[in-house]
């Protein structure tokens, strides 16, 4: 403790603990004299002259191991910049405050005892408000949830907490995670326009560095449209690879959850907590661990690039194009074999079957629903009720014509992926709120046929100005490491990532 | 038969789900949607053999059988 300042600081209290656990006497001059390591200075968002909510999971969790930040001061700073900057950017609908500060309180007590879990323990994250939290309401941002407190956590949920992180809200979603947009959740590169969707809240509190990492749910596209949109990292893994229990589905055979994070390698570190069989998730895949992280620094060079053809992207904003193909030549000085692709006919058809897929299987879920709470549905900023109750309208022919159509688009992609690792295309057709009218944007495809995409920030638009624009890079399935691998090499060429929205 | 209202309302009763006369229209333009996709999709010939992309796995529920999961995953 400073001389004259009877406050005992949160670093004090570490020095305090260690020095009690080690057996070192411990008397009133020392507690007046910290060691130059450490620094007196009360729980705020600055610590050393570091803001910690900028720091990514790997600069707060090194902190973190080395006792130089405890996970209370980092869970306190995060959680007064939420208080701060929520009532703007709506990302949150629940703020689980209490216990938060209960999980840094434990955490910290656990890294003093020597008891360090990983580079997650302390860290605070987020989670979609589809996943159920035990305890805390999980709303699916409906009506019809709005009560809905579950007793037990979804795998995802689980396997944060048991890696140590911390749990400090539920992230804003459309209802029932229908929709490209988060009403209510906004940009904050401009609060004028939308934070994407679905994993909208998501996105938005990484962009605005409310939360270090975070969860999110990809049916059609939505955790790599927020990611984009918001100018951070999001992986939609292999189908099947990160658990399903527990999690308000869309649809059940095209639903992925996954990692969102301010960087590829933070990216990682989650998927290394989340990925995993699930005996529980009965789509769950039966494949070997792997560490995610440590398989990011290789080599690119030598590796077979794709990227889509100019002609495939025709209709896309001009600064989306720009970016994308800028990208392109980052990995050819990278020294990639890239390739220019092209997508057979035919896929454009079969595709569709993502749509039919998709509504099908969401008018079964919500059946009961359409049923008996009905007039619970939102009317406004929200489409489910009449999407769902015109899917249940949908024959199981109708449905099984679809599934056999997607069957001849795995086969398809399964022939322009083989002279390939990774393929490139832009994630969105255009930055957040642009209209742009296109036949395809290439996201639904990667829900369709299971394969692993990422999205991260490729650049910034000019006109409107900026905006982020993201690259989305998918690579064949359960080459999850591959995908962040080449994302990693291209993040490590750039500084997009650096890049913080003045909030 | 004429994809109209009315066989809207009466496919919905069909599946046990009563729509009030004031959500039909939407529900047949949503429906008419779902109906463009489906012609599209139907333009591509299935091949006789080409199956579903859906399965499911099976454990052994046998004590000590040295089977292991069969059927697989998409």
């Amino acid at each position: 403790m400073a001389e004259g300042n009877n406050k005992t600081t949160r670093r004090d209290f570490l020095e305090l603990s260690a020095a009690a656990l080690t057996g070192m006497a411990f008397t009133a001059k020392s507690a007046a004299s910290p060691p130059a390591t450490l620094q007196t200075t009360t729980p705020t968002s600055t610590s050393g002259g570091i803001d910690l909510v900028n720091l990514t999971i790997v600069e707060a969790s090194e902190r973190i191991r080395r006792k130089q930040l405890s996970p209370v001061e980092l869970t306190q700073a995060v959680l007064h910049r939420i208080e701060a900057l929520n009532p703007k950017l709506g990302a949150f609908i629940t703020v689980a405050s209490t216990e938060a500060m209960e999980a840094a309180r434990t955490a910290e007590r656990e890294i003093q005892q020597g008891r360090y879990k990983g580079p997650l323990h302390g860290i605070p994250v987020g989670v979609k408000d589809t996943h159920y939290t035990k305890g805390i309401r999980t709303t699916a941002a409906s009506n019809i949830l709005k009560d809905f407190i579950p007793d037990f956590d979804c795998t995802n949920v689980e396997r944060l907490k048991n890696a140590g992180a911390i749990l400090v809200g539920k992230m804003n979603l459309p209802e029932f995670s229908f929709g490209g947009n988060t009403p209510g959740c906004h940009n904050p590169w401009d609060l004028s326009r939308n934070s994407g969707g679905s994993s909208g809240g998501s996105g938005s509190a990484l962009g605005g560095c409310l939360i270090l990492g975070a969860t999110g749910g990809d049916t059609s596209g939505s955790i790599r449209n927020p990611a984009s949109t918001n100018g951070c990292v999001g992986l939609k893994p292999t189908f099947g690879v990160v658990s399903r229990y527990g999690v308000v589905p869309i649809s059940w055979t095209l639903d992925h959850l996954g990692p969102m994070a301010k960087t590829v390698e933070d990216t990682a570190i989650l998927l290394n907590a989340l990925a995993g069989y699930d005996p529980r998730d009965g789509f769950s895949a039966r494949v070997p661990a792997q560490d995610y992280r440590r398989q990011l620094r290789r080599n690119i060079r030598g590796r077979r690039v794709g990227y889509i053809a100019e002609g495939e992207i025709a209709q896309f904003h001009p600064n989306t194009k720009k970016a994308f193909f800028d990208a392109v030549k980052v990995y050819e000085g990278l020294g990639a074999r890239v390739q220019e692709i092209t997508f057979p006919d035919r896929m454009r058809a079969t595709g569709g079957a993502h749509g039919l897929i998709r509504i099908a299987e969401a008018a079964t879920y919500h059946r009961e629903f359409l049923r008996t709470k009905a007039d619970q549905y939102k009317t406004a900023d929200s489409n489910v009720r009449t999407t769902v109750e015109a899917g249940s309208l949908l024959t199981a022919a109708q449905y099984l014509r679809c599934q056999r159509a997607r069957r001849l688009f795995l086969e398809d992609m399964a022939k322009v992926f083989a002279p390939l690792d990774v393929l490139l295309t832009p994630t969105m057709p255009a930055p957040a709120d642009v209209a742009v009218d296109v036949p395809e944007t290439y996201r639904n495809w990667w829900n369709l046929c299971g394969y692993p995409a990422i999205s991260l920030t490729c650049g910034f638009s000019t006109n409107p100005a900026g905006l982020p624009i993201g690259l989305q890079v998918a690579a064949k399935p359960f080459e999850d490491s591959t995908t962040l691998a080449a994302a990693f090499a291209y993040e490590s060429a750039t500084d997009w990532h650096t890049r913080h929205p003045n909030l | 038969m004429a994809v109209d209202q009315t066989f809207i309302k009466n496919l919905a009763e069909a599946n046990g789900l009563n729509l009030p006369e004031e959500r039909l229209d939407a529900v047949l333009r949503q429906y008419q949607s779902y109906l463009r996709t489906m012609e599209r999709i139907d333009t591509v010939p299935l091949e006789r053999e080409s199956e579903p992309a859906i399965r499911y796995s099976l454990e052994s529920i046998n004590p000590g059988s040295a089977a292991g999961p069969s059927g697989g995953r998409r």
